[in-house]
């Protein structure tokens, strides 16, 4: 692997708080064009891995690999914004470019930017008076207005109805097509496994890394959540399903 | 394209601030002792030998200034601008309200507005120290600030007891000790009253260049550094993922709110200051504008109360501090239905359209 390609490489990485490591151990590598879910159960530490990999947090121990200057757009989770503040939607995609201003040739084309995630005409409007969908693009535009190399992305549907979840995984599908490397977080395991091409799970401190075919199985997923869990394949889609608690217990009983 | 619509605005403020800082300018040749100023215009001879403390210690019955109009005689209505004393006050008001109601809009949208007052109490706490131990109340009160708001910035959110908890004590310690400290000063009950009321009408010219000086060094660092301040405001973690450093510019807000209260606690007293950190801000939040609106709108709705607060106060006999707050209070109501009301009318003539999409549902045949 050249280090051209390199985005993050962890070796041997503990991440945590004071407090202690949340995980530790952890070994990941990420190189461009990949497409990378992280999934894990509520407390995992799937947050705490996501800092390490914006650089945001350093490592207890190990150590975290990659370019000098790497451009990296992140798309929070919408409940961790205060819609108190009086921002537009031009505001908020431009604020991280601002930022980085000196870096960038070129001026943003902002009505480009905006048609190209579905926000035509809505430059002007509240961010806060946006419904949930457009509010998480209005995010996603931020994060592509710093051209990244990286689109890291914290459990973005959360919170959307079934059609805005479709249309917001077909733009991040877009946006992988286009050659963007693209790290998505979520608890929502049907997702990932629909999306993402390799897959990190979080859980019990550490982080397992492999293909979906690899790690995706009931068995692995049934370990970590300590339930039942069926794999299926419906129409060339994956499909995760929790067997009931009582069929478990039951399973083998001729009864 | 990308619009730059906040600098002129800023820059419109900068211009402001430089104009009150030109006629302040013209001011500071004038005579630099308020109290003597004061009992001149109140016919009383001025013997300093019977003032022996520093001016910004005594505390002046504003009850006790002559009212004109009250023996009968016909006088202007901003006859009151033309004495030396108010002139000095509107400006001390203007420097001190301006510097927290630009301040206190990151307050008011961070939610920290138990800081803003926790702040002005631990001010306030410094200053009775001073008082009690015979320090310099200026370098007391901004070294006591300073450190609380380095301490709320390194704190940790994480623990037993919540930010307002921990917050709530500092209050209380910092209220209980200022009560105490006064007591025990021999002169407490006339400095408690001035760090209530304020002391608005004995500023002396040299407070004056300090407030001056500290409103242009903050407003400098607010303008260049808006868009950090705004961004680990709004979302932290964004702002680091795109090369700011959170830690620095939170505590560089904490650092200017602490000095600026620390000194306009002096000059305004303990619940002039907690309103400029609060009321403006709150008229232009609920004025309805974008950020830039807010601002603006804070800045001009404290300036008009601070004007109009102060000419009641003269008319009517009132203590200035509070005659400030409640004009600020009376324009915190009347003034964001203004706002609304012209932008509804702008939007009523197709100027400002929505472009909310219609929604219209089919029903399969």
């Amino acid at each position: 692997m050249s280090d051209d390609a390199l985005i993050r490489r962890f070796r041997r990485v503990s991440l945590g708080y004071a407090q202690g490591p949340v995980l530790k151990d952890v070994n990941l590598e990420i190189v461009r064009g990949d497409y990378l879910g992280i999934v894990g159960p509520n407390g995992s530490g799937k947050t705490t891995l996501l800092l390490g990999l914006l650089g945001v947090k350093n490592p207890l121990e190990g150590t975290i690999e990659g370019p000098d200057v790497l451009r990296v757009g992140y798309v929070p989770q919408r409940s961790s914004l205060d819609e108190i503040y009086p921002l537009t939607v031009r505001d908020v995609v431009v604020m991280g470019r601002e930022l980085m201003g000196a870096r960038f040739n070129t001026p943003l084309d902002l009505a480009s930017l905006l048609d190209s995630i579905g926000l035509t005409g809505l430059e002007d409007r509240r961010y806060r008076e946006l419904s949930g969908g457009q509010k998480q693009r209005v995010l996603i535009g931020r994060a592509l207005a710093v051209e990244p190399e990286l689109l890291v992305l914290d459990e973005p549907t959360n919170g959307l109805d079934f059609f805005s979840e479709r249309a917001l995984m077909d733009l991040v599908d877009s946006l992988f097509a286009q050659g963007r490397t693209i790290v998505l977080v979520s608890h929502l395991l049907n997702l990932v496994a629909n999306h993402a091409h390799s897959l990190a799970l979080v859980g019990g401190g550490r982080v397992v890394t492999g293909s979906i075919d690899q790690l995706l199985t009931g068995e692995n997923l049934g370990q970590m959540y300590d339930m039942s869990v069926i794999v299926a394949n419906v129409e060339g889609q994956r499909v995760i399903l929790s067997r009931a608690r009582d069929s478990r217990d039951t399973e083998g009983d001729p009864c | 394209m990308i619009r730059q619509p906040s600098l002129p605005v800023f820059l419109r403020a900068l211009a402001t601030l430089l104009v009150v800082l030109t006629g302040f300018a013209s001011l500071a040749e004038a005579k630099d002792d308020p109290l003597a100023e004061l009992e001149q215009q109140i016919g009383r001879p001025h013997h300093k030998a019977s003032h022996p403390a520093p001016i910004h210690h005594e505390y002046i019955d504003p009850h006790v200034h002559p009212e004109p109009h009250l023996h009968g005689e016909a006088h202007h209505p901003l006859e009151a601008f033309s004495h030396g004393f108010i002139q000095r006050a509107l400006l001390a008001g203007l420097l001190a309200g301006g510097l927290c109601a630009w301040l206190g809009v990151f307050i008011v949208l961070r939610r920290m507005v138990f800081v803003g007052i926790a702040l002005a109490q631990v001010a306030s706490c410094g200053v009775a120290f001073a008082v009690f131990a015979g320090l310099d109340p200026v370098t007391v009160a901004l070294l006591t600030t300073l450190t609380f708001a380095i301490y709320d910035g390194m704190s940790s959110t994480r623990g037993e007891l919540s930010t307002e908890a921990r917050i709530g004590l500092v209050y209380l310690l910092a209220g209980g000790l200022s009560v105490i400290l006064l007591a025990k000063s021999g002169t407490g009950e006339g400095e408690q009253l001035e760090m209530l009321q304020g002391s608005l009408l004995t500023v002396s010219s040299s407070r004056l260049v300090d407030l001056a000086l500290l409103a242009a060094a903050v407003f400098l660092i607010h303008v260049f550094g808006r868009r950090q301040l705004i961004a680990v405001s709004f979302d932290p973690v964004g702002a680091q993922v795109v090369g700011v450093n959170g830690r620095f510019w939170n505590l560089l807000l904490l650092a200017t709110l602490g000095t600026s209260v620390s000194l306009t606690v002096q000059s305004c007293g303990l619940l002039l200051v907690f309103g400029y950190l609060l009321i403006p801000p709150a008229t232009g939040l609920l004025s309805g504008l974008r950020l830039p609106g807010v601002f603006c709108i804070g800045l001009v709705s404290q300036a008009l109360s601070t004007a109009m607060g102060l000419l009641a106060a003269y008319e009517l006999d009132l203590p200035p501090g509070p005659a400030i707050v409640v004009t600020m209070l009376i324009f915190l109501v009347i003034v964001p239905s203004i706002v609304r009301l012209c932008l509804h009318r702008k939007t009523l003539h197709g100027l400002n359209p929505s472009k909310r999409p219609v929604f219209e549902p089919r029903q399969r045949s």
